[in-house]
């Protein structure tokens, strides 16, 4: 049962992830150039249907919890840069390699996840060493709502209305430098 | 095919595909709620205790003390504390213990080979002792039933009878919106027209990226919701490196109680993953085996697949560790952790972008197309 539902879940990730083309190397270093803005619409799309549909599932009452990932704000500042040097490095990130795999590329699916295998590994090595650093940052809110003390709808309301301005922005600055994402592979 | 179409033909027709609709829409309720009853037979969340006390309380447990503090960024609360962490019910409770009973015991399921952490923590939860006391072992006040400030915090979850009320509506929603989708696209369009053009959608090779963040939304609430999970691409190569892991040192903490052996759900999500987008590619006309990708690379950095796949492996083995310090990857961190409104997934996101940006910039120089 829980292995069908991971498959399916995983089927969909990755039909996602091809479809919009994050398989190719140029779409994912291109949002850091500015260039091709397709990383950044779709992960704030996701962010907010994601979002609005953990709340209401919340709310309704379909499920009491949903896992929560720690927050330590340096450390999660501070892998990110690590992640971010990465990512403009490979062209892919840990997610999107599934994606470049299923299209037939062998350099993620060797390289890769051979890259992938060996990092967490490295990491497994350092984390004695760096747990105690990271936990002394850990924060004490799991959420925002809960950080600021707000309604979490009022949070979700929010950040619908800055990812449509970062969207309209993105797609204005394409319109206007008119040399987008129109390099097909 | 006849393109004029008696009136009575169309109509049957429109009817024939709004049942179809409907019994897609049934189907699609259905699994849904098997699925969500599955999940507390299952078990499948890796942890119930962070997921009710920090997601639904107002973030208790962390940092309130020094060694949840310190503990806080595993998930490890049923290593100390017992418990059930895999039941997502009342049940959870059962098997409660004493964190810091039989001089640490529970410590050394993880710090054996470092008896100075728990000697520190059974200091601090020593009570002062009044002075002429007879020495003994201490007494510890320890009761596992919510604090009344827990309580409070916690009444905000509603009794199962309104859930499932809420569920009867919104079921009600769903049903009479797909209802009258259906009904409204068949009369306006006809059913083969339809048809074609959802053959079509799925053949063309790429959509709209707004579309696939909206469905990939979808993905992410379901396995947060239904199953528990977050959506991770880095959480698969943890468990993929588990073995190799273990095998060069198997007293390492880490690759025995942080990823533990039995975890497979990512590898699986993974598997399922590449399945998805190989379809997807052989549908769309874009797979092919490849060794290099397929524009702007070789005009910036050559045709070399030695150099390709050095700085691919690197930035791979990078991202590992980055997704390692800061807790997960951009689907397992930025996005499921943003959809739950983790402050950290922020964070994350603007250390990637603070990154990726400057090191883009140095590797292209003054390539500007």
């Amino acid at each position: 049962m829980s292995i069908v539902a991971a498959l399916g879940i995983g089927f969909c990730f990755g039909w996602l992830l091809e479809k919009a083309g994050l398989a190719r190397y140029d779409r994912v270093v291109n949002v850091f150039r500015f260039r091709d803005f397709t990383v950044l619409k779709l992960l704030l799309s996701a962010l907010v249907v994601g979002s609005v549909g953990v709340q209401a599932s919340l709310a309704l009452g379909f499920s009491r919890s949903v896992p929560v990932p720690a927050t330590f704000l340096a450390g999660n500042f501070v892998g990110g840069l690590i992640f971010g040097v990465g990512m403009a490095l490979s062209g892919f990130c840990p997610g999107t390699i599934a994606a470049g795999i299923g299209e037939g590329r062998l350099d993620y699916l060797i390289a890769g996840s051979l890259g992938l295998v060996a990092g967490a590994w490295i990491f497994g090595a350092l984390y004695p060493r760096l747990f105690p650093l990271l936990a002394r940052g850990a924060h004490t809110a799991a959420t925002i709502s809960q950080w600021c003390g707000v309604d979490p709808w009022l949070i979700v309301v929010l950040l619908a209305e800055l990812a449509g301005i970062a969207c309209y922005a993105a797609e204005r600055a394409r319109r206007v430098a008119n040399r987008g994402p129109n390099r097909d592979a | 095919m006849p393109v004029v179409e008696s009136a009575v033909a169309k109509g049957r027709r429109a009817n024939d595909s709004m049942w179809r609709w409907l019994l897609a829409g049934a189907v699609a309720l259905f699994a849904y709620g098997l699925a969500a009853s599955a999940q507390a037979q299952c078990g499948v969340p890796t942890s119930s205790c962070r997921d009710c006390h920090e997601s639904r309380a107002a973030g208790l447990f962390v940092a309130a003390e020094r060694w949840h503090a310190d503990h806080a960024l595993g998930d490890f609360c049923s290593n100390c504390h017992g418990g059930s962490p895999t039941t997502a019910d009342e049940g959870a409770h059962a098997g409660l213990a004493d964190p810091l009973a039989n001089e640490g015991e529970r410590c050394r399921i993880c710090h054996a080979n470092r008896p100075r952490i728990f000697d520190s923590y059974l200091a601090l939860a020593r009570p002062p002792r009044a002075p002429g006391s007879a020495a003994g072992s201490p007494v510890l006040a320890y009761d596992p039933r919510p604090t009344a400030r827990a309580s409070t915090h916690l009444a905000g979850t509603q009794p199962n009878s309104g859930r499932s009320r809420n569920a009867i509506c919104l079921a009600a929603i769903v049903v009479i919106g797909l209802l009258a989708a259906a009904y409204i696209a068949a009369c306006e369009r006809g059913a083969g027209v339809l048809q074609s053009r959802l053959r079509a959608v799925f053949r063309r090779s790429e959509w709209s990226a707004y579309a696939c963040g909206a469905l990939l939304g979808v993905v992410v609430t379901v396995s947060m919701t239904v199953f528990g999970r977050r959506l991770s691409g880095s959480g698969a190569y943890q468990e993929l490196a588990g073995p190799l892991a273990r095998g060069l040192s198997p007293s390492s903490t880490y690759w025995t109680q942080v990823i533990r052996p039995s975890e497979h759900w990512n590898s699986v999500v993974l598997a399922g993953a590449v399945a998805g987008s190989a379809m997807a590619a052989i549908l769309g006309g874009r797979f092919r085996i490849r060794w290099l990708p397929d524009s702007q690379w070789t005009d910036v950095f050559g045709a070399s697949i030695a150099r390709r796949w050095s700085l691919a492996g690197l930035g791979a083995a990078l991202t590992a560790v980055g997704g390692g310090i800061a807790g997960g990857c951009t689907a397992s961190l930025a996005l499921s952790g943003g959809a739950a409104l983790s402050p950290g997934a922020f964070a994350f996101m603007a250390g990637m972008f603070a990154a990726g940006i400057p090191t883009a910039r140095l590797l292209y120089g003054k390539y500007s197309r």
